[in-house]
């Protein structure tokens, strides 16, 4: 630490004492104090290395907040109370306000109509139109691209078909049993590149406290347990490979974690048809 | 490409640079959107780091009034929105836990982004789940010790050396836990082509 301006200079160019010592993980982490921190920032401005990996591991550090809520773990504060919302549009309205000389209380502004009325829609709904919209527009911009090129044109627009199918396979879920004739419905979607299934589902029946709804892939008849939604409406990932079971049934169970195996009838099924 | 995205409305259509330039020009709509799409994050990581409903809610609060108050200084070549809200949430839920009086350690400005890797904007909520489920493994794959010293650090908001004190082990022990740690999840998020950058 005492040698530190002088001490890389002296070693090869590919490595770096201090990088190798964790310096560069640790501020990263801002987790550097004191002497060190100002040492390692001084050594920062010069070194031919540390540099690129402090960004580097920033990129993964700045990724840590989703591993914050743990996705399927229902606690009662895991979620923010509604109330914030309107909390933080009401503090927006009054600072965008000029402020009333001499009003001492002034009763809270109602937030003004939102000017993208209707954009709530269902989580599901969001997410297949960001998928489908994802697509939609590569295959534009491929067409607008292609429009140069009329002579393929044809050919080429029935490959980016094909390639669009093979990013994606959709196979539906349909409500079953005890609550058919409800409005539940759900979409296994497969994205092949990832090799990663994401299933969507819309008005599921209601939970009881302190249920989830699990998702069981079906091979040979035998479910697997492969991941938990909380909410009626949303989208989760499919935990195993898909391609593996031949049918997808979402039931409901005990939470935060589900059950070993089923413990009541699918709310949802169908057959996955994803390869 | 850029122009023809600007130019959908669909639902979820409107990036989230559309947005903060949205933001800029005092439409508060826009932030409603923007709330939308990452109060339960911003939430969650607040609520990560402070353990209290109250206090992670007064940070996403503040959070979204910053964001109101200065959505211009975003400069979108630098990283993502999702990245410089959750910056914001985490720069203040640990000064709050540290209290503002402690060490002046975190000097970082509001607009101190990394370069992040752009997710093409449509496939946020996909790419969410999708790093959230690798990050999480990647996690869960460390050595305990390795995820608990990376966990103390950054959902801690605790220095090396109290994480020495804490685990009893050397300084350069803690070191070279982050180091080795960090570079298991990096690829981990690289083998998913998420985090190119």
């Amino acid at each position: 630490m005492r040698r530190v301006n002088d001490i890389h200079t002296q070693t090869d160019p590919g490595h770096c004492p201090f990088n190798e010592q964790g310096f560069a993980a640790a501020y990263a982490l801002d987790a550097l104090d004191g002497d060190e921190r100002r040492t390692y920032e001084a050594h920062l401005a010069r070194c031919p290395i540390c540099p690129a990996e402090v960004a580097s591991l920033r990129s993964t550090v700045a990724q840590l907040p989703l591993a914050a809520a743990p996705h399927g773990e229902a606690g009662p504060d895991a979620l923010p109370s509604p109330a914030l919302r309107a909390r933080i549009l009401d503090a927006v309205a009054a600072e965008s306000r000029p402020v009333a000389a001499g009003t001492g209380a002034t009763p809270a502004a109602p937030a003004p109509p939102l000017p993208f009325p209707g954009r709530r829609l269902p989580q599901a709904y969001a997410m297949a139109a960001v998928l489908l919209l994802a697509l939609g527009l590569g295959l534009l911009g491929w067409n607008l691209s292609l429009q140069r090129e009329v002579r393929q044109l044809r050919s080429d627009v029935s490959r980016l078909a094909t390639e669009r199918d093979e990013a994606l396979a959709v196979s539906n879920l349909s409500a079953t049993g005890a609550v058919a004739g409800q409005a539940a419905t759900g979409e296994v979607m497969y994205l092949r590149e990832r090799r990663q299934a994401i299933v969507m589902v819309n008005n599921l029946p209601p939970l009881q406290p302190g249920q989830v709804y699990q998702i069981w892939l079906i091979a040979g008849g035998v479910p697997e347990g492969a991941g938990v939604l909380n909410a009626p409406s949303g989208g989760a990932m499919v935990q195993g490979d898909v391609t593996r079971y031949q049918r997808l049934a979402i039931t409901i169970e005990p939470g935060p974690n589900g059950s070993a195996t089923p413990t009541s009838p699918p709310v949802l099924a169908g057959a996955l048809n994803l390869d | 490409m850029d122009a023809l995205r600007n130019g959908v409305s669909t639902e979820g259509g409107d990036t989230d640079e559309a947005l903060l330039a949205a933001i800029g020009r005092r439409d508060e709509g826009a932030v409603a959107i923007l709330y939308d799409r990452y109060g339960g994050l911003t939430y969650g990581l607040a609520y990560r780091i402070l353990g209290e409903r109250g206090a992670a809610e007064d940070v996403v609060q503040d959070t979204f009034l910053s964001v109101w108050r200065r959505a211009t200084s975003f400069q979108s070549g630098r990283g993502s929105v999702r990245t410089w809200l959750l910056s914001i949430v985490h720069h203040r839920a640990i000064d709050r836990l540290r209290g503002t009086a402690g060490r002046a350690r975190r000097d970082a400005p509001l607009d101190d982004l990394d370069r992040v890797a752009e997710v093409d904007d449509p496939w946020r909520e996909v790419e969410t789940m999708v790093q959230r489920d690798v990050l999480r493994r990647g996690l869960a794959g460390l050595p305990d010790a390795q995820r608990r010293t990376i966990e103390l650090a950054y959902f801690g908001g605790h220095t090396q050396h109290e994480i020495a004190a804490m685990m009893d082990v050397p300084v350069g022990t803690v070191k070279g836990r982050m180091r080795i740690g960090l570079q298991k999840l990096r690829d981990a998020l690289l083998g998913t082509g998420i985090e190119q950058g």
